[in-house]
């Protein structure tokens, strides 16, 4: 079996002095697609933030190995240069700094790390016109101020929109499916689809199995207290759908 | 402290001194009688009046060829569509301004005036006969002690430069204030007054600028009557080099209808103190007070900005957006009164600051003082540092440290400067802000 992609091993991290995550276990192999799913508050988004490194968020034991580095010992920006992408639950606002320039910066930052020159200004503006189709987002929202005023589905977009035009080697979209309505939960699944690929993976945190429809999953986990108590093929999404979690996080009692 | 005793002392001497129009003595020793301000003085608690050290305070001689070509290195590009008035030490120079000066411009000697003008006893700078001075006293109510400066400035201006628009006409200036003189044996003072007759539209873009890397001190006088439904658009840049030491006082009526918008930007002196004194007298009058300061080293940057709605249905905005980064010290204190006369009036303050170095301070101060129950008046202040989350939000996209924070400090002032409606103008000031802010990112990609 060759090194899986992601491994994290016996995680405890604490946010806010409160332990949130609880000796979690987890693999993710190239060219997977991971769900994960989980009651509110049961860490889904500290997961998310302690692997893309968000500070105020401690690890207190366990290791995550990220092809083959250790991911905890990386800067943020380091980690997405390396090829992690967090979609984010809430995308933050930061009006005066237009979206087109972030985009631009993000992506001469990773082709810095590969040893790339900056991309050229047309090549970019080719390449993020070809991604706003797929999004169907309007070009209007390249001059706009990072999320700024966009409505919550369009936030979502967005975030999918710098996935697509950064193609991560791990992407982990929290709830990126929240909020849309469904044509654009289509859309976005396809904008997800099209990065697809044996060298990548995804992990998308959701509620709902409805957008594992159209994203299809080859594994399936649930997040409780601070640990994966239980985790399947997509039926086990199926099975959730049905009868809510209680069984399971009675059983991880 | 000593500083104020030392500082009246040398300010007597030279009031004693032979050269000094008994007129001017007169001022000066009012002023003096009359005390500097100090610290303990409500609106001064955060000026800072050390630059007053060692000051002297004569007037700057009229300047030679050396000071005149200077002055003239130290121009920006013209902007298109405006008359330019540079003003050197506080003498008009003719030869770096629009030739022929605008009708609408006087050159009033002081010298002259002062024989035969009588003065406000709260201190405006002489006048002649030709146009009745602007604001002459205080803001009913005003600290006298707020107008100190300006008094000095009275008493020692050389010259006032006096703009008059017509009733219904419509002007751009662009006037460019240099100190060249060393502050160790002169300073300048200089003094404007400017009228805008009922209906006329001035835009006037205001600077101060260093000549070369000179310590020198200004002390800069304006005295603005805005008239019925008149607009002025006054956009004040203080980017004076990093020795200078600065204070200014500004007085402005604005009578009914009319719109004053007003963008300042501080940037480059060591040391500045700004003072405004602002009376919407006439009904409907508006303000909008949009102010950027940022600090870096040791500057200290305090503005006072005092706001009398008097008129029915007058109306302020205000924000101001303050960058401390290494050990400067901001401040902006925002004084807004709403008199019992002003029934409907609105006020609207927004200050922020953001502390960018681990030993800079800030101090931000909303004031309202109301008189009448009919007002809207909402203010919001806030120090803090960079958003974390904006912060991350950026990092997490593969930004360095420095870029993202240099992004954020730009986000924090540009939308200030994004209203600036000409182009060349707006550039400019981005370039001033870009330059203070020492920033790493290309700010003209972000237009
Ligand atoms: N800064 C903080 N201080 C204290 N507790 C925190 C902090 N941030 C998160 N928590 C707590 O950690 C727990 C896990 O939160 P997290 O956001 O990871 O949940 P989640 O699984 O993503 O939930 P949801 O499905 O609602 O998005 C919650 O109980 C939350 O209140
Ligand atoms: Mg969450």
């Amino acid at each position: 079996m060759s090194t899986p992609l992601l491994s994290i091993r016996d995680l405890h991290a604490k946010i806010g002095g409160r332990e949130v995550l609880d000796g979690l276990t987890l693999e993710i192999g190239a060219g997977e697609v991971h769900a994960i799913m989980g009651p509110n508050g049961s860490g889904k988004s500290t997961l998310a933030y302690v692997l893309a490194g968000r500070p105020g968020y401690e690890v207190t034991s366990g290791s995550v190995s990220y092809r083959g580095q250790d991911l905890l010992s990386l800067a943020p920006e380091e980690r997405a240069r390396a090829g992690l992408f967090l979609g984010f639950q809430y995308p933050v606002e930061i009006p005066g700094v237009n979206n087109v320039y972030l985009l631009k910066a993000a992506l001469n930052a990773a082709r810095k790390q590969q040893g790339k020159p900056e991309v050229d200004a047309f090549e970019f503006l080719a390449l993020v016109r070809e991604k706003m189709k797929l999004m169907q987002m309007d070009e209007a929202f390249l001059s706009r101020g990072v999320n700024e005023g966009f409505s919550g589905g369009e936030k979502k977009r967005n975030e999918i929109l710098q996935m697509l035009v950064l193609e991560p080697t791990l992407a982990l979209l929290d709830e990126t499916d929240s909020g849309l309505d469904i044509d654009a939960l289509k859309v976005v699944a396809h904008g997800v689809n099209t990065l697809r690929s044996a060298e990548r993976a995804i992990v998308l945190v959701t509620h709902y199995q409805r957008l594992l429809d159209h994203i299809v999953p080859d594994r399936v986990h649930v997040l409780a207290r601070g640990r994966i108590a239980r985790s399947g093929d997509r039926d086990l999404a199926l099975e959730l759908e049905r009868r809510g979690y209680d069984w399971i996080t009675g059983a991880a009692a | 402290m000593p500083t104020a005793a030392a500082t009246s002392r040398r300010l007597e001497q030279l009031a004693t001194e032979a050269g000094l129009a008994p007129r001017r003595q007169a001022l000066l020793k009012a002023a003096l009688a009359a005390g500097l301000p100090t610290g303990r003085d409500e609106n001064w608690r955060y000026a800072n009046l050390r630059a007053l050290d060692r000051q002297v305070f004569s007037a700057a001689a009229v300047p030679d060829a050396e000071a005149l070509q200077l002055a003239a290195a130290a121009l920006p590009a013209a902007l298109e569509g405006h008359a330019r008035l540079v003003v050197v030490d506080g003498w008009l120079s003719t030869e770096l301004s629009t030739t022929p000066l605008p009708a609408i411009v006087t050159r009033l000697e002081n010298e002259d005036a002062l024989s035969t003008t009588a003065l406000d006893d709260a201190g405006a700078s002489p006048t002649t006969t030709r146009t009745p001075a602007t604001p002459l006293r205080a803001a009913s109510g005003a600290p006298t002690v707020d107008l100190r400066f300006a008094q000095l400035n009275a008493a020692l201006a050389p010259q006032t430069l006096s703009i008059d628009l017509p009733y219904g006409s419509t002007a751009a200036v662009e006037l460019v204030f240099v100190a060249t003189a060393d502050a160790s044996h002169s300073a300048s003072h200089p003094a404007l007054q400017l009228r805008i007759g009922d209906g006329a539209r001035l835009d006037l873009v205001e600077r101060h600028l260093g000549a070369g890397a000179a310590a020198t001190f200004s002390n800069a006088d304006l005295r603005i009557e805005v008239g019925t439904q008149a607009r002025l658009r006054h956009t004040r840049l203080q980017q004076l080099g990093p020795r200078s030491k600065h204070f200014d006082t500004l007085r402005l009526r604005a009578h009914d209808g009319a719109e004053c918008e007003y963008l300042v930007v501080a940037a480059g002196a060591q040391s500045a103190r700004s003072t405004a004194l602002l009376e919407l007298l006439g009904r409907e009058a508006s303000l909008r007070w949009d102010a950027v300061s940022l600090g870096d080293r040791t500057q200290i940057n305090d503005a006072f900005v005092r706001v009398e709605h008097i008129g029915r249905g007058t109306r302020t905005r205000q924000a101001f957006r303050g960058i401390a980064a290494g050990r400067s010290r901001l401040a902006f204190n925002g004084h807004m009164i709403v008199r019992d006369s002003a029934v409907g009036a609105a006020s609207d303050q927004s200050l922020k600051a953001l502390l960018a170095g681990t030993e800079a301070e800030a101090d931000v101060r909303p004031q309202l003082e109301i008189y009448i129950d009919e007002v809207r008046a909402s203010h919001g202040a806030t120090v803090g540092k960079l958003d974390e989350q904006m912060r991350f939000y950026l990092l997490s996209r593969g930004l360095d440290p420095a870029t993202a924070d240099a992004l954020l400090k730009w986000a924090f002032v540009e939308d200030m400067v994004a209203r600036i409606a000409l182009p060349a103008l707006r550039h400019q000031v981005e370039d001033v802000m870009a330059a203070q802010l020492h920033t790493v990112i290309d700010t003209a990609e972000l237009r």
